[in-house]
């Protein structure tokens, strides 16, 4: 149930972001650039040519919306891929190796799991812009992202970890160590496939719209948001920034600014919480049973 | 019971120290030249734009502050300043780092509990009534709730309580007090006990300022609330339904005993365990929950502002706001870790 509603919203999304250039025809050069049709300041209503009206600066929402779609599918799947990847080989030479190594691997983790992830991104934007992406056109978006994979792996190599380890004590384990197999085989042929379905998927699943949440929290907050306005569903949250609350009594008057970008984050969050959830339902018969 | 905070504090000490080495890895990151002007905030009057004397003056500093010592060198230069409460200096906030960091906890330590009591008393109440009837009305009402304040990204809900309730019904106001309220608490008879104003209001026996600072703290505390308390609920009616189906609870059941004392007596005290190692990790969920609404509510707090400093990149305020909230969530862990030995004797053995 859970899963068909999240997979149906999913689809629509994924609809929506390949037929991009058929909804939301670009101009010349680059199409995720939202093109600005003039310069007056105050945002305009939604209108026959503009269905959910104009940003100020006169660029057309519903483009944004539309080709936001990529962006969201683009940033979410990269970095919970990213995540998922380096928790994984972590837990993975955790359970396996064990011994000291393990019991190392686990302080890092739990070291790295101090951090609450506004504070890491915070911290690492805050410095890194000195660094190495001083001055350099969406390298604050790079740092981001970076910092949600550098403080985002604790989890999948606590999930392996503790997958292996209950896989590691099983007969076709020890049979394939008898017969002479090296532990590389060991453990990525036999036994990653026979953990990864067990909450990795999941996971993974709730974290896609996750990231999409966070990185459009970030660009609201200031943070790497540029003043250039891209097809990006937190960007266009950001610019509209001033719009969003006006004076007493006239709350909702700049609506266009921001619901139809927030509805689309909020949309895309829950359907991939939608299938996180459906899949857990689905891989857990414990859980099948009580509902 | 000893030992086993014992325990617990020695491994909190390894994390701090590997935490204060990814830390300082990143500060490390920075070429010299950009750690530098931490150390400088303004270039004494004496030197002016000569460029001859300037570069010796930054020399001097660089030296003086070992900035080209290897890794281990300026690490251990760097953890032994921490160590004594040298946290350096914000130039955005024009105070030392550790002071200002510890005049603004206050009023985020007061935006955390009140978000934090009431969601995880009602989560208790309400997961074990979901847990009982479970498949029945109560549990589906309840789960469908915690379902849609589990997912209702707290960001986006901000900005819609935000235009409901302040700018259309005018119900509740941003900040943290009116300004004449401000004033009161900032003068000679207000005294200041712990910072937090619900209480400071309340001994100083001024009841007008206690429900104006209510009034700031609902729109905040709701949806910091919010979220957490879906996550506790969720914790607590599987937990309880999996206790529901022990033998102890058969057995309970067997020799008459009211449901009542089967449950609330039996049953709960183990079903509350996983809800204590999930609060003590909801800490670091919340932290950024609560950066967010203190932003957008005006919350003035320790994450508002130093957000702001980050903003305009004050390296000092970055770096010491993540060693004092790594600290927060490693001790609100130990915290956790200490409860649940209280609670289940097997921990304290092991």
């Amino acid at each position: 149930m859970e899963l068909v509603a999240g997979s149906v919203l999913l689809l629509a999304f994924a609809a929506v972001a390949l037929a991009a250039p058929l909804l939301a025809p670009p101009g010349e050069g680059d199409p995720y650039a939202i093109p600005g049709l003039g310069i007056a300041i105050p945002p305009a209503e939604p209108s026959p040519n503009h269905p959910l009206g104009l940003m100020a600066g006169q660029h057309d929402i519903l483009y944004g919306i539309v080709w936001g779609t990529r962006v969201a599918f683009k940033v979410g799947l990269l970095v919970t891929a990213a995540r998922a990847l380096f928790g994984v080989l972590m837990g993975l030479l955790a359970g396996y190796l064990g011994g000291l190594f393990d019991a190392a691997l686990m302080r890092v983790t739990d070291a790295f799991m101090a951090f609450p992830i506004f504070i890491a991104v915070m911290v690492m934007s805050t410095l890194l812009q000195f660094g190495p992406f001083r001055g350099r056109q969406g390298g604050v978006q790079t740092i981001i992202a970076l910092a949600l994979i550098l403080f985002g792996w604790m989890q999948y190599a606590r999930l392996v970890r503790g997958n292996v380890l209950a896989e590691r004590s099983k007969e076709y384990v020890q049979a394939a160590i008898a017969v002479g197999v090296r532990a590389r085989s060991i453990i990525f042929r036999h036994v990653l496939p026979n953990c990864v379905a067990k909450g990795l998927f999941v996971l993974m699943a709730s974290d896609v719209g996750a990231m999409v949440v966070l990185m459009s929290m970030f660009s609201f907050i200031g943070v790497g948001g540029g003043a250039r306005p891209v097809a990006d569903w937190g960007q266009m949250l950001g610019l509209s920034r001033d719009w969003i609350i006006g004076a007493p009594g006239t709350g909702f008057q700049y609506w266009y600014t921001f619901i139809p970008a927030s509805m689309a984050i909020l949309i895309f969050a829950v359907a991939w919480n939608l299938v996180g959830d459906g899949l857990d339902a689905l891989l857990d018969p414990r859980l099948r049973r009580s509902r | 019971m000893i030992a086993y905070i014992l325990r617990r504090l020695v491994a909190l000490l390894l994390i701090m120290f590997l935490v204060t080495l990814i830390v300082f890895f990143l500060v490390w990151q920075l070429p010299v030249k950009d750690r530098l002007q931490v150390y400088l905030p303004t270039i004494p009057s004496s030197i002016g734009l000569d460029p001859v004397k300037l570069a010796q003056f930054e020399r001097s500093v660089i030296e003086r502050r070992g900035l080209d010592d290897p890794f281990p060198v300026q690490y251990v230069y760097w953890a032994s300043h921490l160590l004594v409460g040298d946290w350096g200096y914000s130039p955005v906030w024009k105070e030392p780092v550790l002071s200002g960091i510890l005049s603004r906890a206050p009023a985020t330590a007061e935006l955390a509990l009140a978000a934090m009591i009431p969601s995880l008393g009602l989560a208790i109440v309400l997961g074990s009534l979901s847990a009982r009837h479970r498949t029945r009305f109560a549990d589906y009402a309840i789960r469908g709730a915690a379902f849609a304040a589990w997912g209702f990204p707290p960001f986006i809900l901000s900005l819609m309580l935000l235009n409901v309730f302040y700018v259309n019904l005018g119900w509740f106001p941003l900040g943290r007090l009116t300004s004449s309220g401000s004033i009161i608490v900032a003068s000679s008879q207000f005294h200041s006990f712990t910072g937090l104003y619900l209480v400071d209001t309340l001994l100083n026996g001024n009841l007008t300022l206690f429900l104006e600072a209510l009034q700031h703290l609902v729109l905040p505390a709701t949806v910091l609330a919010l979220a957490q308390w879906a996550l506790f609920t969720r914790v607590m009616r599987s937990s309880l339904i999996a206790e529901l189906d022990q033998d102890y609870v058969t057995l309970a059941r067997a020799k008459g005993l009211p449901e009542r004392a089967v449950v609330g007596v039996h049953a709960r005290r183990n079903a509350i365990l996983p809800v204590i190692s999930v609060g003590s990790t909801a800490v670091s969920l919340s932290i950024t929950n609560i950066a967010l609404v203190e932003i957008v509510f005006n919350f003035n707090g320790l994450a508002r502002s130093a957000t702001l400093a980050m903003l305009q990149l004050d390296t000092p305020v970055a770096v010491g706001l993540t060693i004092f909230t790594c600290l927060v969530t490693v001790l609100s862990s130990l915290i956790g870790d200490i409860l649940y030995g209280l609670f289940d004797p097997r921990v304290r053995a092991a």
